[in-house]
């Protein structure tokens, strides 16, 4: 018997290559049904069928574009079909096109505000009934060290949706605490990993490591646990909190 | 004491500094005595015993250090000023040290409870803040207390715990100098 044994968890972009795999892992580990959401339609079905075959729990592969109120509906409505029940939903789905803030347009900036701070409330807006009715639920949010540091090289519209995530997150906990529903967040610093390679340069990277005090990078499953752990009974009495994990690189 | 502790275990991996001291007075009613006692417990304590496992941690290259600490000390309260100036010190220290002793791979963080009323009379110790303090957690109070909180219960010690324990183990490897709330929704700092 895992920890999480004969829960349903919705886990939004878990079929790439970072936090959001490493968390439906983690939790399928514990014996929890995982509910694969990305908007990749191929990794999406892999990812599920590979976590089902590793863990021995049940998974839904489910295409879903988070920006899409009819896509998360419909992915609530499949898990509800499937399972009758939404216990966990981690809100990972995030995207990033840095650019200075001179040179970004329109179009850049709703992509993402729509994907990182509309998303989760596409996605905590079709889940919360669900969590209400069933008088239990827990909703982890990704936000970002960089919503308090503000980011040079990273866009000013991701910063600001991982800074309107700590907001959101706090207006959803006071309003859902009384139907013993916990709303969380987690602050990562650096989560590395190699495609990241992809959209940075080696000095963003030496940048960083000179503010993480530990000495090392953090990890998708760095985050993984902390996000766990706040779905755990363990976390039952945090709301509206938010987690920084950054190896030191900053503090709150 | 921590000597003590080195004649019986090789190593210390793990300091919870939890010790803490106040009595809920206005701070213009205070006698002085009382803020002295305060700052002696609450944040000479930390220090002290901080003070006194970070060499042997250092020689380890391993450690976990944490501290009780409190929403008072990032939000303020009545009747818990200078208490609350201490909590408030004592997570800056937290921070402080977690940056100086990183590199040893030793990790600096604060727990902030809200309110941890005891479960029932006679569930403290004889030196107990709560000797004093727990006549007034009357079943109304908690009640109205209850209804504070956003989850609508109060916090237990072992919500606190639990807490604390995360972040002992190796899970939370990579989290240091935060304070962290563990209070119901009550700050939601």
């Amino acid at each position: 018997m895992g920890e999480f044994s004969g829960k349903v968890a919705v886990v939004t972009a878990a079929a790439g290559a970072g936090i959001g795999q490493a968390t439906a892992r983690s939790l399928a580990k514990e014996g929890a049904n995982v509910v694969v959401s990305d908007a990749h339609a191929k990794r999406t079905a892999q990812v599920a069928s590979e976590i089902m075959n590793e863990y021995g729990v049940k998974t839904l592969g489910i295409q879903c574009d988070v920006r899409i109120p009819g896509q998360v509906g419909g992915m609530v409505d499949q898990t509800l079909k499937e399972w009758g029940r939404i216990d966990i939903l981690v809100n990972n789905a995030g995207i990033d096109k840095p650019s200075p803030v001179w040179e970004m347009d329109d179009e850049s900036w709703n992509l993402i505000i729509d994907t990182n701070l509309k998303g989760v409330f596409n996605c905590c807006r079709a889940v919360i009934p669900t969590m209400m009715k069933q008088r239990y639920g827990k909703i982890v949010n990704m936000s970002s060290v960089l919503a308090w540091l503000g980011g040079e090289e990273e866009g000013v519209a991701y910063v600001t949706a991982k800074a309107g995530i700590q907001g959101l997150t706090r207006a959803i906990a006071r309003q859902v605490g009384q139907f013993n529903i916990n709303v969380n967040a987690v602050a990562p610093g650096l989560a590395y990993n190699p495609f990241m390679d992809k959209l940075q340069p080696p000095e963003y990277f030496q940048k960083i490591r000179s503010q993480e005090i530990l000495g090392r990078d953090g990890t998708p499953q760095d985050m993984a646990n902390a996000i766990l752990f706040l779905c755990s009974e363990k976390a039952g009495f945090i709301t509206g909190s938010c987690l920084c994990i950054s190896g030191g690189w900053f503090m709150y | 004491m921590v000597k003590k502790v080195l004649n019986f275990f090789p190593t210390i991996d793990i300091l919870v500094n939890n010790a803490g001291w106040t009595r809920d007075l206005l701070f213009i009613e205070k006698p002085r005595s009382d803020w002295e006692k305060e700052i002696a417990i609450n944040l000479w304590g930390v220090i002290n015993c901080s003070r006194a496992v970070l060499d042997v941690m250092i020689g380890q290259k391993s450690g976990k250090i944490v501290n009780l600490a409190s929403d008072v000390g990032r939000v303020g309260e009545y009747k818990e000023a200078v208490y609350g100036a201490c909590k408030a010190g004592v997570i800056a220290l937290g921070k402080a040290l977690a940056r100086e002793v990183g590199r040893y791979q030793i990790n600096v963080n604060s727990v902030c409870p809200a309110s941890t009323p005891p479960v029932e009379e006679g569930s403290y110790g004889e030196f107990s803040l709560w000797k004093e303090m727990a006549g007034l957690f009357t079943p109304e109070i908690r009640e109205k207390a209850r209804k504070a909180y956003s989850l609508r219960r109060l916090g237990t010690a072992q919500d606190i715990a639990d807490m604390v324990v995360f972040l002992c183990s190796d899970r939370a490897s990579f989290i240091t100098g935060q304070a962290i709330s563990v209070s119901g929704g009550y700050t939601m700092v």
